[in-house]
């Protein structure tokens, strides 16, 4: 923020801040400032616009002097002085933003973080490409309560117990209690909640009123089906189209049952059918059907392609097409349709995905008695999780590293070897990761009956056109429906429209093979935004309002805990019962296990995130979380105070501003707070950490409105009855003076001035809300207004009754 | 007959007069502008939802009770949890069980105990209990919040606090070097200090007596200012210039301040001064009181110093008696002084937290300017002054402003109490002029070196090493911030061959860790995190560690709101000049040659 020199006429500030003096002429960043004898430098930059950064000025009162923020350099002056108490001189030079002063803040905000042990916006929920609300359900577990859990959940992931079973759990990986020990098994916990929702019939989410739309989803994936809940639940009526004779796509055909057993995708699926969304297999884009029949005759108001990714790509290696090569998607469809191949005793698996470990770990379960994966990198390259690897190899599967294949050797048109070739890990490319390069001459042959090549897996937008027999593309129109060069199809990232603005699509058929949750996360932004062109809305509009999507900043406060709690494991099918079988490995939560684990989150929330001082200025400083802080070491954990009825108190979040504590002595005259101990286990707390109840406080709340922080926060509550004594008003309308939000009034009805002997108690808020809802009583008796209604009778019977008057319904009786 | 027409004549007059009657509800009266009905609810404009929002205001206000509000915490969207793995709140009051010891004051709130401030009623108390210390609040006027501040920051409340105890014995051996007048030791050996005879017999008062009947309070400043001294409390701030505000500052009340706090761990001279000629300090005070036209003196002492406690109030005492203080003296001028003993910290020895401490809050320092002598104690012009400084000014009225100034070096004249301690011969405290140096201290009072020195630390936890190399510079304000250390109290630690500096510089920072008042962040959280990383370097350093070190230390340096918080990192950064190899041997090679660090 470099002020400069500016062209503005050195005019005097036209109110008087505090100072009363003489006026006086100084400079800040070379700029000339006119002020008052008696302002402070703080004063003078603001009143000029010049931000000087602080955290413990109150305006009016003293200056405190504590954050150490809003030091200035004043020529002459051995080192920085703070801006909020010194006054402004005649002739002064001041800079507010050299270098060193960026550096002393810095420092000493990097010093705050280091010890507020609480943190802003929870990373995991960011991580996640659904953005589910992590720390909320995983409370909500700690809490017992499965059933808002649930709820929470699938207000973002509608299929907990299948995602939780197959995801590479991103959210993990960004999780802040690692920086303790190990992060918290979000996936299994998501997995639990699932499981417990079918296991006790939690009630689904009840869909919204009909709209009387219709749309077609292509395609019964992940993304369709995340699609198809989350339009369903808008009221919208969906009907999906599916090529496989079931729904599920890879999570059924490609995902093997051993990991996710097709009771649980069958069981998840439930409350679609029962919102009534129908359901069309058998039906593929291209051969069946194409997007001008959905449109046109059949009657869609939109569209939504989540195809997905089940072209398996080519290994262009000589051989490929021999009998006993069979690509990783075929394989593992043809298990799970029940007709699996025969793959003989030795098997090779080429790559090193999440595919390759299930078609290597499907074919030990075949029978196979040899099974090796080839991977052209190293072990810590393999994109697969390391805990896959892991059980691969524990169930036999051997590991052949650096090695990539060279030619198919084949016999009698079937495959008897594969010809390899060694390699070397080179310079990283532009993904990270380390280019293999081949080691010349030294190619060796390897005796195999079925290979089954896993690199990787794009897009199918072909057909096998059944008249013509020959090649089509599912999108033949010109303009329409658009792929990408990586044959995939191109939308807008934020409305996800394809060229043609009633289809829109998502998942891995715009993406190229991702993973289950990246394909939820966009179908279910898909769906908001089908669901916004479907009521009509302006499509450029959504998209201009449509709130940054990227990951909000997250700075840099270390996680700290007293305790370490290892993380949670749990249960696995053993080894040896695994042979030749398809049952499910992992067990998942015990209910206990499930109860320990959410209680070590850290619930990295906070309520004051959007008027957190600290925050932005650490923001402004470039404290980001990647950097990590300089001064992360031990930190103080205090108990919160959650008693008062209106300020919620959390000491782990307080930076000692001390504003509090002056505003609640020398401005309300109650005293609450003081700082408390010596040191730096200072705190600022009532005396004897007492709870906010047990002292003099008169719930202002000033105290939370100037907290820079979350410490102090205002609850926020809401009315259930408001209950008059009709015997004992004296009707001084001394409630309707100290009322802060206007909420009463006086009836101008003066029969309701005289206290009935029928029923003395009277709820004002039942009153309010109409006959309707009133039981009867005497004091819905007769409110009607005078006959000459003026203002404030209109607006009562607006208030009353919803704008029906009682002289109207009388008038509708006769 | 005449009555039958009357009748009817009340009748048909009533006949056309408007009717009072209305057909209620169909027809309605008009009510008076100020009629007043029920009270009812608004809602907001979606005719749904209240605006009410359960502030309980109306609730609270109703004269008659009738009011009864029920409501709920709002569950919006979001689900807040709070208590995941929150531990208990404060770890001072789970330093052992509840405690059960017997109040020594009345349990009453009314007769607690006062003693003119809230720190020093403090000091009495055995077992500070929640009663005992709302009834201090009762009787002080404060808050219990405020009282409880002060109460943990002393340290005095829960079982496990330090109760006051005896100061630690100051070392015997007293000098004045040679060819040094003798300024400040003056009693030593000879005049009884509890005897005010015996002073006045030296020639004691006869200064304070002297001014009051010859010299106007501006010539007196004027004296002071041409003799050259400057604050002994470390800072050297020139004492002149300081009453010349103070003296100038119009006010209907002014204050002088004795600081006897001496925080410095090793310090003694101040203790030594006040135990063995409290008369020369007493006088001082008079003389700084006429100066500036304060008719009021405190002295600010640490109730572990028993025995100047004691001998001070003797003082005062006789002093009263022969109407050398009090508030109708003779020639028109009143002065009065009062002890204020405190319980023992380290920050309760700056200037502006001593005056927070007499206003009965918390003692932390508080950001200048204003500077006391302009706004101090209750808002009006104050003088702190150190011990030492006015236990010199006696003598330089007696003498004159000439006869000071020529003696020491130019810009810091006079003599100076240096406590010398550590691997020296005779450790003890010496008189000896400011430009002397380290070198012919210890020669030629010190008894000599022990073995050969390896390092020196100038002014306790807050000041600075010297290198042997640097024993020959003049031990004054200048000479010595210039090598990055201060003069602070004078106490000098002489390390042997056998001291790590890194050691002894974590130890000075592990006392400031402890001691800092904890306003502001450079000191509160720096010190704290800085003495992680010095205890990292010691015990298992890590790449980077030093420079962190160094960086952070400047950055508290450049940033801490006041003396004594800048002070804290001194011996960590004047460590890193001087012993720089000693430093990175800790952190590069894990090495200490004096095997004083390591795995702990």
């Amino acid at each position: 923020m470099s002020n400069g020199t500016s062209d503005r006429p050195n005019t005097l500030p036209p109110v008087r801040i505090s100072g009363t003096g003489a006026p006086v002429k100084l400079s800040i960043n070379g700029r000339e400032v006119m002020a008052y004898e008696g302002d402070t430098i703080l004063e003078a930059a603001k009143s000029v616009k010049i931000k000087i950064p602080y955290l413990c000025v109150i305006k009016g009162l003293e200056p405190f002097g504590g954050c150490r923020l809003c030091i200035v350099e004043v020529e002459g002056e051995e080192r920085p002085v703070p801006s909020c108490a010194t006054q402004v001189r005649e002739g002064m030079v001041v800079i507010t933003d050299s270098e060193e002063l960026l550096r002393l803040r810095k420092t000493y905000l990097e010093l705050l973080l280091s010890d507020h042990n609480a943190y802003c916006l929870p990373p995991c929920k960011y991580g996640c490409p659904t953005n589910v609300d992590i720390p909320a359900f995983i409370g909500l577990i700690a809490d017992g309560d499965y059933d808002e859990s649930q709820r929470v959940l699938k207000e973002n992931l509608p299929f907990p117990a299948i995602v939780g079973r197959v995801c590479p759990h991103p959210c993990e990986g960004v999780c802040r209690r690692d920086e303790v020990e190990e992060p918290i098994s979000i996936r299994l916990s998501h997995r639990f909640v699932g499981d417990v929702a079918i296991e006790k019939g939690f009630k689904p989410e009840q869909p919204a009123a009909a709209t009387g739309k219709r749309v077609a989803v292509v395609g019964a994936g992940p993304a369709g089906l995340a699609n198809t809940y989350y339009l369903a639940l808008k009221g919208h009526s969906v009907t999906i189209f599916e090529a496989l004779p079931d729904t599920g796509g890879m999570l059924r055909y490609g995902i093997p049952e051993y990991r996710l057993p097709k009771r649980v995708l069958n069981a998840e699926l439930e409350p679609l059918w029962a919102m009534g969304v129908e359901l069309k297999t058998g039906m593929a884009l291209g051969p069946d059907f194409s997007l001008d029949d959905l449109l046109g005759e059949m009657g869609f108001d939109a569209a939504f392609l989540g195809i997905g990714a089940h072209a398996s790509r080519a290994m262009r290696v000589e051989g490929e097409d021999l009998q006993g090569v069979i690509t990783v998607v075929d394989f593992l469809r043809d298990v799970a349709l029940g007709s699996p191949p025969d793959v003989g005793d030795k098997v090779a698996v080429i790559g090193g995905g999440f595919s390759a470990m299930d078609a290597a770990r499907v074919s030990k379960r075949l029978g196979a008695s040899e099974v090796t994966v080839f991977y052209r990198r190293t072990q810590k390259e393999m994109p697969a999780h390391e805990l896959e690897v892991k059980d691969a190899m524990e169930e036999g599967v051997r590991f052949s590293f650096l090695v990539a294949p060279v030619r198919v050797e084949g016999k009698d048109g079937r495959v008897d070897g594969m010809i390899c070739q060694k390699m070397e890990l080179g310079e990283p490319d532009a993904s990270g990761r380390r280019r293999p390069q081949p080691v010349p001459g030294s190619e060796n042959l390897v005796e195999l009956d079925t290979i089954i090549p896993a690199i990787g897996q794009m897009p199918k937008l072909t057909y096998i056109d059944v008249k013509k027999e020959e090649e089509c593309t599912i999108f033949p129109e010109e303009g329409g429906v658009a792929c990408t060069r990586w044959q995939t199809i191109e939308i807008n990232h934020k409305t996800y429209q394809t060229g043609r603005p009633q289809v829109f699509a998502a998942g891995d058929a715009v993406s190229g093979a991702l993973t289950v949750v990246a394909a939820i996360g966009g179908a279910k932004k898909a769906a908001w935004a089908m669901d916004a062109f479907l009521r009509g809305e302006d499509m450029a509009a959504y998209e201009a309002a449509l709130p940054e999507l990227e990951k909000p900043p997250m700075i840099s406060i270390p996680a700290y805990r007293d305790k370490k709690e290892a993380r949670q494991m749990t249960p696995q099918l053993p080894v040896p019962e695994r042979e030749g079988n398809f049952l499910e490995i992992d067990r998942g939560f015990s209910e206990a296990a499930a109860g320990v684990e959410s209680r070590r989150c850290l619930q990295c929330i906070c309520e004051g995130v959007e008027s957190c001082k600290l925050r932005r200025y650490s923001i402004g400083a470039g404290l980001m979380k990647e950097e990590g802080n300089r001064f992360a070491g031990v930190q103080h954990l205090y108990g919160r105070d959650t008693t008062h009825d209106f300020i919620q108190r959390d000491p782990n979040r307080c930076i000692d501003c001390a504003r509090c504590i002056r505003v609640c002595k020398y401005v309300t005259g109650s005293g609450v707070y003081d700082f408390t101990g010596r040191g730096a286990g200072t705190i600022v707390t009532p005396p004897f950490d007492r709870s906010l109840n047990e002292t003099d406080c008169v719930s202002c709340g000033r105290c939370a409105t100037l907290c820079p922080t979350g410490a102090l926060f205002m609850k926020e509550r809401q009315l259930v009855n408001w209950h008059l004594d009709t015997s004992r008003c004296i009707f001084c309308a001394d409630c309707v003076e100290v009322c802060p939000v206007e909420s009463l009034a006086i009836t101008p009805a003066f029969e309701l001035a005289t206290p009935s002997h029928e029923d003395l108690h009277c709820n004002l808020l039942d009153m309010a809300r109409g006959p309707d809802l009133n039981p009867a009583g005497a004091c819905q008796k007769d409110h009607a207004p005078r006959e000459n209604e003026d203002h404030a009778a209109k607006q009562y019977q607006k208030d009353v009754h919803g704008g029906e008057t009682a002289l109207k319904r009388e008038q509708d009786k006769q | 007959m005449l009555g039958l027409l009357k009748g009817l004549e009340i009748t048909a007059a009533h006949l056309f007069r408007k009717k009072v009657t209305v057909q209620y509800p169909e027809e309605r009266r008009r009510l008076p502008e100020r009629s007043r009905g029920l009270i009812r609810l608004r809602l907001k404009d979606d005719a749904a939802t209240p605006r009410c929002i359960a502030c309980t205001f109306c609730e609270q206000v109703c004269p008659s009770v009738a009011i009864k509000i029920i409501y709920d915490e709002k569950r919006a969207d979001k689900v807040w949890r709070f208590d995941a793995g929150a531990g208990p709140m404060l770890s001072f009051l789970n330093r052992g069980e509840k405690p059960v010891g017997i109040a020594p004051w009345p349990q009453d709130a009314a007769e607690a105990p006062s003693r003119g401030c809230i720190a020093s009623s403090l000091i009495d108390a055995g077992e500070l209990t929640e009663q005992l210390l709302e009834g201090l609040a009762l009787k002080n006027g404060a808050w219990v919040s405020q009282v409880f501040s002060i109460a943990t920051y002393y340290d005095q409340l829960g079982p496990g606090a330090p109760r006051p105890g005896e100061a630690p014995p100051a070392p015997a051996e007293r000098a004045t070097m040679e060819d040094c007048p003798q300024i400040l030791l003056t009693n030593h050996g000879g005049v009884d200090p509890k005897s005010i005879d015996a002073y006045a017999g030296a020639g004691g008062y006869s200064a304070a007596t002297k001014i009051i009947t010859e010299t106007p309070p501006s010539g007196v400043v004027e004296e002071i200012a041409q003799s050259g001294l400057r604050g002994r409390s470390g800072s050297g701030f020139p004492t002149g210039r300081k009453w010349q505000v103070a003296a100038e500052t119009l006010a209907r009340q002014k204050y002088i301040i004795c600081n006897a706090e001496e925080g410095d761990p090793g310090s003694f001279k101040d203790r030594i001064l006040l135990e063995e000629n409290p008369h020369s300090v007493i006088e001082g005070m008079i003389v700084a009181g006429y100066a500036i036209g304060a008719s009021q003196g405190y002295i600010y002492i640490s109730k572990d110093n028993r025995l100047a406690v004691e001998r001070l109030r003797g003082a005062i005492d006789q002093a009263e008696d022969r109407d050398l203080l009090g508030t109708e003296l003779p020639g028109g001028f009143a002065f009065s002084l009062e002890v204020v003993e405190v319980p023992k910290t380290f920050m309760g020895g700056e200037e502006t937290a001593i005056i927070a401490t007499l206003e009965g809050k918390r003692p932390m320092p508080s950001v200048r300017p204003p500077y006391p002598a302009e706004k101090g104690l209750r808002g009006m012009p104050t003088v702190v002054e150190n011990v030492e400084t006015l236990a010199a000014v006696p003598w330089i009225i007696k003498n004159g402003a000439r006869a000071f100034n020529q003696i020491g070096a130019p810009n810091a004249p006079g003599t100076k109490l240096f406590t010398l301690q550590g691997a020296v011969g005779k450790p003890g405290v010496y008189e000896a002029f400011m430009s002397t140096s380290l070198k012919k201290l210890v020669a030629e009072v010190g008894g000599g070196f022990k073995g050969e020195p390896k390092a020196a630390l100038v002014g306790s936890a807050g000041g600075g090493f010297l290198s042997p190399g640097l024993f020959d510079i003049p031990l004054d304000y200048d000479s010595l911030r210039e090598a990055g250390g201060d003069l602070s109290s004078g106490t000098i630690t002489v390390l042997g061959a056998d001291e790590c500096v890194v050691d002894v510089a974590r130890q000075c920072l592990a006392f400031f860790t402890r001691q800092s008042c904890g306003k502001c962040v450079p000191c509160r959280l720096g010190t704290w995190r800085l003495l992680d990383i010095v205890d990292r370097i010691c015990r298992d350093p890590g790449a980077g560690d030093l420079e962190l070190a160094r960086t952070l230390a400047e950055d508290i340096q450049a940033g801490a709101l006041c003396g004594l918080g800048r002070a804290s990192v001194r011996p960590l950064l004047t460590g890193l000049k001087f012993f720089k190899e000693e430093f990175t041997a800790h952190a590069a090679e894990g090495k200490c040659a004096a095997g004083k660090c390591g795995k702990r």
